[in-house]
């Protein structure tokens, strides 16, 4: 992968509780701003192939199901188009996909897009429809209760952070607290204001250990990437940047299956692969978006992606080691938490915040670059049992 | 020899002051409390909870008929018995049966048990019964009933109470009933009931069966029978048949703190007799509805080596207070209320839960033979059989392994206050089972603020949910009870 892929533009739009907005408008006005970002210009039918990541596909009421839906928003029905569906990292997968078609020899310019309409029915219906805890996924399996979604299997992860690193509610909500405070700053996120650590501890239980300021929101949004070869980068974009590495990491489909509830073995692998792709280590990276669902899953993944050691990152957070002007800025587009979740669009928008930092483009959100390097993570699944990492880099 | 070869019971761990009732909606208060079935149970979960109790230290191979009596039935039409034989891990090539529709279905499934091990067509025959009657809300017998079950063995082998004899009387009369379309019991004028049938049926029956043996009431160690609505009138009866109150098993204890326990009321009364029998004691016992059925028991010598189990002591002393009556409400669906703010759940795959009804039914998993690892799952949700461990990757070389009766530890938790549980919060527990395995739960039977890392749990049959007419029944993990 190293050399043979570069992103020349990327778009998005503001993440939010996006009413007034189709699946289709999400997906046409992502697409026109990422053409838009292309600094040298493009002509839309260089784009040979697209990818079209969509996690919910038509069941909780938005229309788009397979590739030809979104061939037809983009008015390009002349090329392959896929739609790819890998749970919470459908998005980093997406991305994935396209670069895989580049650095084949297949195709020269690809798209990567995701979009997720979750606000079209009401939020407990919308994640509860279609992922765990009952839901249509599920096939109404008596093994899966009602209640056993996202929440209560994140939350089932904190009791044993709790119970086998001392791990405290405030520790969790430390992550809400500078997540908020990043995302005030980012004019795509979904919130933009400013959370107290006391407003997240008092705010209700959701599942416990986890409270309401715990768990991120319910987003709709969409985002793009367009990637080409990279020798033929400096054709599109004076700052170009370059896809390091791109991994996806498994592990088991049920949670009951799993030993360690302190590490995700699907991120661990993930991760582990991308640095090997990459001949680079954790050290090297200057910030990341990592997949912070609900708080304790960042510090989770911050351990297991390998950027400190299991048990540090409670300490490290309150050192202020992952805020914005810290020794590794974690989540400065506001993550997860601030930022939005819309499934799909999720590792679409974090590459966007990559490539935006990468350019120096993120304004009073901008990260110390030291060696151009940054990480993009999501993971996601009924056990947690997928996990994509993307790496980019300011040089080849 | 044929007579009973064990005995379990099954009280559900929740149950009410009867105060409260009086509190909801005024007057008078019966004293004492009354058992509820919780939101999850049934009278077929309750019925496989005194079943498997019963066949404690027993191999279920053994047994070749299963017997469900009930009134209270979840189906009008499908066999219950057929379920709960999955879930007691019973053998296909048995006899399975509901006796339905009457208070003393209990009895007469007892005496369909008794004839068929007498004919050989059967060597041990499970009868259980069970109840979950209602009462409209704001009666007198709201209060008065309440919702348990028990469990009996018949066989040839290791008797512990031979049965020497039975009679029958056949009665008609609407003393109590619920037509297709009632939800509560419809009750005619208690006296008029009392004294026109139950003073004459019952001791018609019990001189009946006694006359068949040449026997009489001094004869008997104890003379077990259900009471009527009113209690009083079975002391009443006892007295004129000649009994003195030394050799009654009174129902007053089961009443003033299970309550009236419908077509499970002479199996827990007869099973808290055997509780206290002594080898070489006459039992006279017998069950009253539209009509009687008595039987005359013998206790013998193998009384004293069944092992140990819950039975009636035992699951009497182990419950947990209700706050409120609005809960016993809200379990039976008594009233409608406002509806979680969830999508509605898809239709049951019946395809779906027949393919793994081993698995679902009978928590039964696999022991991989190499890694000897115990799998509940493959990878996908409970789809036996399973090719290939999800640990070590051997093929095809799986022993079938019991999940049921094995206890476990919380390995972690959560509580779920926004799932629409009956309950709130929903209880959620990854466990980990002695000798290996892990697996997620529900946990039922349990106070929230008592759930913590390490809590032992035991398994227990309950209805998951019930959607478009069919009960979903599987496992939930519960505090290990006593």
């Amino acid at each position: 992968m190293r050399g043979k892929v570069a992103v020349i533009g990327v778009g998005m739009i503001k993440f939010g509780e996006l009413f007034e907005k189709s699946l289709e408008n999400m997906i046409q006005e992502a697409y026109l701003n990422c053409l838009k970002n292309v600094d040298k210009g493009i002509d839309p039918k260089e784009i040979k192939a697209a990818w079209f990541g969509q996690w919910s596909g038509g069941f909780i009421g938005q229309g788009a199901q397979s590739g030809q839906s979104l061939a037809s928003m983009i008015g390009n029905r002349n090329i392959p188009c896929t739609r790819l569906e890998n749970a919470c990292p459908t998005g980093g997968d997406t991305f994935r996909h396209a670069c895989l078609g580049v650095a084949s020899g297949m195709y020269d310019v690809v798209l990567a897009l995701g979009a997720e309409k979750m606000r079209d029915k009401p939020s407990a219906e919308s994640l509860g429809g279609a992922g765990g805890g009952g839901g249509a996924e599920t096939g109404n399996h008596p093994a899966w209760m009602i209640g056993q979604g996202g929440p209560a299997i994140q939350a089932m992860h904190a009791t044993r952070q709790m119970y086998e690193l001392g791990y405290t509610m405030e520790d969790f909500a430390r992550v809400a607290v500078k997540n908020h405070h990043n995302g005030t700053f980012c004019p795509y996120a979904h919130y933009q204001f400013e959370i107290t650590l006391e407003r997240v501890l008092n705010s209700p239980v959701i599942c416990w250990p986890l409270h309401l300021f715990d768990c991120c929101p319910q987003t709709d949004g969409a985002a793009a990437a367009i990637v080409c070869r990279a020798d033929l980068a400096k054709k599109y974009t004076s700052k170009p940047v370059y896809v390091l590495a791109s991994n996806v990491g498994v592990d088991h489909n049920q949670l009951w299956d799993r030993n360690s509830f302190i590490e995700q073995l699907s991120t661990v692998r993930a991760a582990k692969g991308a640095f090997q792709m990459a001949g680079i280590k954790p050290s090297d990276v200057d910030f990341a978006e990592l997949h912070d669902c609900f708080t304790n899953t960042e510090l989770m993944n911050a351990e297991d992606v390998g950027f400190v050691r299991k048990g540090e990152a409670a300490r490290k957070l309150k050192d202020g080691e992952f805020d914005m002007h810290g020794s590794l800025p974690i989540n400065p587009s506001g993550g997860l938490k601030a930022h939005g979740h819309p499934i799909a669009a999720t590792g679409l928008g974090q590459i966007f915040e990559l490539v935006t930092q990468l350019r120096e483009e993120a304004d009073k959100r901008q990260v110390k670059l030291k060696n151009g390097i940054g990480l993009q993570h999501n993971v996601g699944g009924p056990a947690f049992g997928v996990s994509a990492v993307n790496i980019l880099s300011r040089s080849p | 020899m044929i007579g009973i070869t064990s005995y379990g019971a099954y009280i559900p761990w929740h149950r009410i002051d009867r105060q409260k009732f009086a509190k909801a909606w005024g007057g008078f208060a019966i004293p004492g409390e009354r058992a509820i079935a919780y939101y999850d149970e049934d009278s077929v979960t309750m019925a496989v909870g005194a079943a498997i109790d019963c066949l404690t230290d027993l191999d279920p191979a053994t047994v070749d008929g299963l017997f469900f009596a009930t009134t209270t039935s979840p189906y009008k039409e499908k066999l219950c018995s057929a379920t709960m034989a999955l879930a007691l891990h019973l053998r296909r090539d048995i006899q399975t049966s509901d006796v339905t529709g009457s208070l003393r279905s209990g009895t007469t499934a007892l005496g369909f048990a008794l004839d068929a091990v007498k004919a050989g067509r059967a060597s041990n025959i499970l009868v259980a019964a069970s109840d979950t009657r209602m009462a409209p809300p704001s009666g007198i017998n709201e209060q008065a009933l309440g919702d348990s079950a028990g469990a009996i063995l018949v066989g040839k082998k290791n008797v512990i109470a031979e049965i020497l004899d039975s009679y029958s009387v056949s009665d008609e009369l609407a003393a109590t009933w619920r037509s297709e379309n009632d939800t509560f019991i419809r009750a005619w004028e208690d006296r008029m009931v009392m004294d026109e049938s139950y003073s004459r049926v019952m001791p018609e029956v019990l001189s009946g069966v006694m006359n068949k043996c040449g026997l009489s009431p001094k004869d008997f160690a104890k003379v077990v029978f259900d009471p009527p609505g009113d209690v009083r009138r079975h002391g009443r009866v006892a007295s004129e048949l000649g009994f003195d109150a030394t050799q009654l098993l009174d129902p007053a204890g089961i009443f003033m703190n299970v309550g009236l326990l419908g077509s499970a009321m002479p199996f827990v009364m007869l099973i808290s007799a055997l509780e206290q029998a002594e080898p070489g004691e006459k039992i006279l016992f017998a069950g009253y509805g539209n009509g009687a059925d008595a039987f005359v028991l013998q206790v013998t010598n193998a009384i004293k080596k069944l092992g140990a189990r819950r039975g009636f002591s035992k699951h009497l002393e182990s419950k947990h207070m209700m706050e409120n009556y609005n809960d016993y409400l809200r379990w039976r669906e008594i009233v409608p209320l406002d509806q979680a703010r969830r999508p509605d759940r898809g239709p049951i795959s019946v395809s779906a839960i027949w393919r793994q009804r081993k698995d679902l039914l009978g928590l039964w998993g696999i022991k991989c033979r190499q890694c000897q690892t115990p799998q509940y799952d493959n990878g996908g949700i409970t789809t036996t059989p399973i090719r290939v461990c999800a640990v070590c990757g051997a093929v095809d070389d799986f022993d079938d392994y019991d999940f049921s009766r094995k206890k476990a530890t919380v390995f972690s938790y959560t509580l779920d206050q926004l799932a629409p549980a009956p309950d709130p919060p929903s209880s959620v527990v990854l466990i980990d089972f002695e000798d290996g395995g892990r697996m997620l739960f529900d946990l039922t039977d349990r106070n929230p603020a008592e759930v913590q890392v390490g809590m032992k749990v035991e398994m227990t049959f309950r209805k998951v949910y019930f959607n478009r007419g069919i009960a979903n029944y599987y496992w939930k993990a519960r505090p290990i009870r006593c």
